[in-house]
């Protein structure tokens, strides 16, 4: 059993991640009975910005509730307070999320939001001039990979996976630090011995099945996002969950046609700079996705900045910088495509900027995603599968009570 | 010009008992009243806590002291409209007269134009829209002055009224009337509404059986318009009742930040009368946390718990009203061990709505008072010399100040009568001198 530590200056801790004035909550339980998404078995955002009032910063970010709130805005509408409390929630996750980050990076950036544009413009120069200068064929000999413009595609390529590696490492020790967290305070654990009761084999799958279920339902289809109260969503703008939909599967499918083109055009035809026509799947594919992608953000900046409802009347710095980075990498990205398969002549001033930003934006992108609220991304299913995980064991435990040893046949003389 | 020692601007509980303290102490004092019987609130009400006496029993005799004493003018139907501080301690008002359609002098009180009068219009006033009412008639039985009045606005202008009347006092050519007057204080004593705006979760004012306090005040009274209980959808006795706590006060979002007070006792003492009145009825108290500060109040909190009212700590977030049976579900985190988001059936719920002031800031641009943050009127040093107003000889009593219940009001009208006094024989004049602390600095936030 570890001990819990009390924070108490947790709640002007938690001004760095949002504005939010728990401090006048009063606890009525309003907003979690307003909420659309809670459940018997879990009370927010009453029950969070009460261990927040407390200083429970660790149990606080350890909860599942954090995860289960897509911030439709329905509880501050009803607040008596005026308290905030999505916005509080909103603020928990960053703080969450800055907490399981362990260089340290995300609460500096949340501190001082300068300091972002310090660390983009660092990473930034380093990338550009490696762009812009490293000959690649020094090391690796190949100079024939030359992409569009006269960038090295190995530049790119080893580039990537050497930054890649290291977010890698940065996550997975946040994803580490955040599975440890909740192992120390889930209350479900609690459940006498129930590790032991219950077999490998029977652990292995229920992890499995859980796995899949996560992934399908809050991956893929978003569903517990779509439950959340559409009347709230006038019928003639397209709805949150669609607007998130479209980001989520343009995301999924341009990482997708980007592996995939690494696959097929580097690894099977050892031609990874290779022109290919704009009907080959792959290409197809980020076509579509690309336009997904733009599709969502642009109508999600566009509402933030007209704040057409609850949900979209408070952003935060990282809300249009990740929105506009998504923005940015989904035009160009669309534009370089569209280059390739132009007359050359005519977009050649263009194709040196497009390439640049494209590649920083995407950089940008994905160094900022352990830092900031763009992590949701890996955090919220990752705790959610864990949760339901750990429900699922305790369900199999109690509808198969302990397997004690049939009874022998009992010979009863008539 | 007429002269008096005081006005009084509200002819509620307080302002009639400053009425008769003064007139009592020898002043020559003007009581009006913008409705057309005195009485105010109180005498809409069935019983007080935490005594369980009958209100009527104790608003009527001082209403007809009042009302009878010497030293003592009413005018109902009456506003001020005007005023000048003459800054030699009197204050020159000019009162509105509006019209009554109904000769004083004549109206015996009969009611037989209320007899004669085809129109059955929502009773707003007060029985608070739980009956109908014709648009001529002696406002209600015990109404002072016990004569009749005539509404303009549900007139139908049949005449069937004046040719009933068997002294012909009605009469359509009364017109607004302006009256100059002299005082040498004025007392605002203007009380105050329930909450008027109603969470859009709670229906907004559109379910049939989501009810007011003041509204079950009215089932509850023995004046009441039905004799009993009802639910307005359909008639029938609910079996469930369920009250919702500081459902118009403590509420940012409706502009009521504040406690208003009175909502926690008035509830425990409605679901005490409902225990005898609806016998088989279970009574629900929904509530955050019960205020029952005053003398006796915690006692009677208990008695009300031991008599089987059910108390449920969490506060109600929303109703849903099921559209065929207009039942009604409430959604509530409720808090102790079994706690948790839960649903439950209810046939009528009362929201205890809180209290905000009559007197308005548009009010105050006739008689200048400052208000306060909660908009109620500020009292200069309403800690040590209650009742003080901005402006020096203009006083205000009861719930105009702030949230009060019976008990307090009567006390502060007694208390502004002894300060009216002290100012008319020339005191109170230094208290006005000394640098105000303002004393509530903030509200909400
Ligand atoms: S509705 Fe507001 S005051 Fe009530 S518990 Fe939630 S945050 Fe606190
Ligand atoms: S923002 Fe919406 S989903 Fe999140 S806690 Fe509030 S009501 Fe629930």
């Amino acid at each position: 059993m570890s001990v819990l530590k009390i924070k108490p200056n947790l709640i002007d801790e938690m001004q760095d991640y949002g504005s939010f004035d728990v401090n006048t909550c009063f606890n009525c339980g309003t907003c979690t009975a307003t909420c659309p998404l809670v459940k018997e078995d879990s009370q927010f955002p009453r029950m969070l910005i009460r261990l927040a009032q407390l200083g429970q910063s660790d149990k606080l970010i350890a909860s599942k509730e954090l995860w289960a709130c897509y911030y439709c805005g329905d509880c501050s509408a009803s607040c008596p307070r005026e308290a905030d409390p999505a916005e509080f929630m909103m603020a928990s996750r960053r703080y969450a999320i800055a907490n399981y980050d362990v260089t340290g990076i995300s609460k500096s950036i949340y501190k001082n939001k300068l300091l972002v544009f310090l660390y983009m413009l660092i990473t930034g120069i380093i990338i550009t001039a490696g762009l812009v200068y490293a000959d690649t064929s020094r090391f690796f000999g190949n100079t024939d990979h030359k992409l569009m413009g006269g960038y090295y595609y190995e530049t790119i390529h080893y580039g990537g996976l050497v930054f890649g590696s290291l977010l890698g490492l940065v996550i997975l020790l946040g994803v580490y630090k955040m599975y440890r967290n909740i192992d120390q305070t889930e209350p479900l654990r609690k459940q006498e011995g129930l590790d032991t009761k219950l077999s490998l084999s029977v652990k292995a799958h229920l992890l499995w099945t859980t796995f899949w279920e996560t992934l399908i339902n809050e991956g893929a289809l978003q569903k517990r996002f779509k439950r959340e109260d559409p009347s709230t969503q006038p019928a003639h703008r397209p709805s949150r969950w669609v607007i998130h939909m479209t980001i989520v599967w343009g995301f999924v499918g341009l990482a997708a046609a980007t592996a995939l083109d690494y696959l097929v055009k580097d690894l099977l035809l050892n031609d990874p700079a290779g022109f290919v026509p704009i009907w080959y799947p792959i290409r197809l594919l980020g076509i579509v996705s690309g336009l997904l992608m733009l599709y969502g953000t642009s109508y999600s900046l566009y509402f933030r900045w007209k704040k057409v409802s609850d949900y979209y009347n408070t952003s935060n710095f990282d809300d249009w910088l990740i929105l506009t980075l998504i923005w940015f990498v989904g035009l160009t990205g669309f534009l370089a495509t569209l280059f390739v398969y132009l007359p050359q002549n005519l977009v050649l001033g263009w194709i040196n900027a497009v390439l640049i930003i494209h590649v920083l934006t995407v950089s940008w992108l994905f160094m900022l995603l352990p830092f900031t609220k763009f992590g949701h991304m890996m955090y919220r299913p990752l705790a959610l599968w864990i949760y339901d995980y750990q429900e699922q064991k305790i369900a199999y435990a109690q509808s198969h009570p302990m397997e004690t040893p049939e009874p022998s046949p009992v010979l009863t003389i008539s | 010009m007429y002269e008096y020692d005081a006005l009084i601007v509200g002819a509620g509980i307080s302002g009639i008992q400053s009425a008769i303290d003064l007139g009592d102490m020898g002043y020559k004092v003007l009581m009006i009243d913008k409705q057309s019987s005195i009485g105010g609130t109180m005498i809409q009400l069935s019983k007080v806590f935490p005594t369980l006496d009958c209100a009527s029993c104790i608003t009527t005799p001082k209403m007809s002291t009042a009302f009878h004493h010497d030293n003592i003018e009413v005018r109902t139907l009456c506003e001020v409209k005007h005023y000048k501080d003459l800054e030699d301690g009197r204050f020159e008002v000019i009162l509105k007269q509006n019209p009554r359609f109904v000769d004083m002098d004549k109206c015996t009180g009969c009611n037989d134009c209320a007899e004669a009068c085809p129109v059955a219009a929502i009773d707003l006033g007060y029985d608070e829209g739980m009956s109908y009412k014709k648009a001529v008639g002696v406002p209600f039985a015990t109404a002072l002055p016990q004569k009749a009045a005539l509404d303009i606005e549900s007139c139908i202008f049949c005449g069937k009224c004046a040719n009933a009347c068997p002294t012909q006092a009605i009469n359509f050519d009364h017109r607004e009337e302006e009256i100059p007057i002299n005082v040498g204080a004025i007392v605002i004593a203007t009380g105050f509404y329930e909450t008027p705006t109603i969470r859009e979760k709670y229906g907004g004012g559109k379910f049939k059986n989501v009810i007011t306090g003041k509204q079950m005040e009215r089932l509850l009274a023995p004046t009441g318009p039905a004799g009993g209980v009802f639910r307005p959808s359909d008639g029938k006795s609910p079996g469930s009742i369920a009250y919702v706590q500081c459902a118009g006060s403590r509420d940012a979002t409706i502009g009521v930040p504040y406690c208003s007070s009175i909502c926690c006792m008035f509830a425990i003492k409605q679901a005490m009368l409902l225990s005898a009145a609806v016998p088989l009825a279970e009574i629900t108290v929904y509530y955050m946390d019960i205020r029952a500060f005053g003398k006796g109040y915690e006692d009677f909190y208990e008695e009300a718990k031991a008599m089987g009212v059910e108390f449920v700590k969490g506060k109600v977030a929303q109703i849903h009203e099921d559209d065929e049976t207009k039942d009604l579900t409430v959604s509530v985190e409720v808090f102790g061990e079994d706690g948790g988001i839960q649903k439950v059936d209810h046939d009528l719920v009362v929201l205890s709505m809180g209290v905000v002031p009559q007197w308005t800031a548009d009010m105050s641009k006739i008689i200048p008072v400052q208000l306060g943050p909660d908009r109620f009127i500020r009292e200069i040093r309403f800690t040590e010399e209650p009742g003080l107003t901005s402006i020096p000889g203009v006083f205000a009593a009861g719930m105009a100040t702030g949230p009060k219940d019976i008990v307090d009001s009567i006390n502060s009208g007694s208390s502004v009568a002894g300060k009216v006094a002290l100012w008319l024989s020339g005191g109170l004049r230094e208290e006005y001198e000394v640098q105000y602390i303002p004393l509530i600095p903030t509200l909400g936030k």
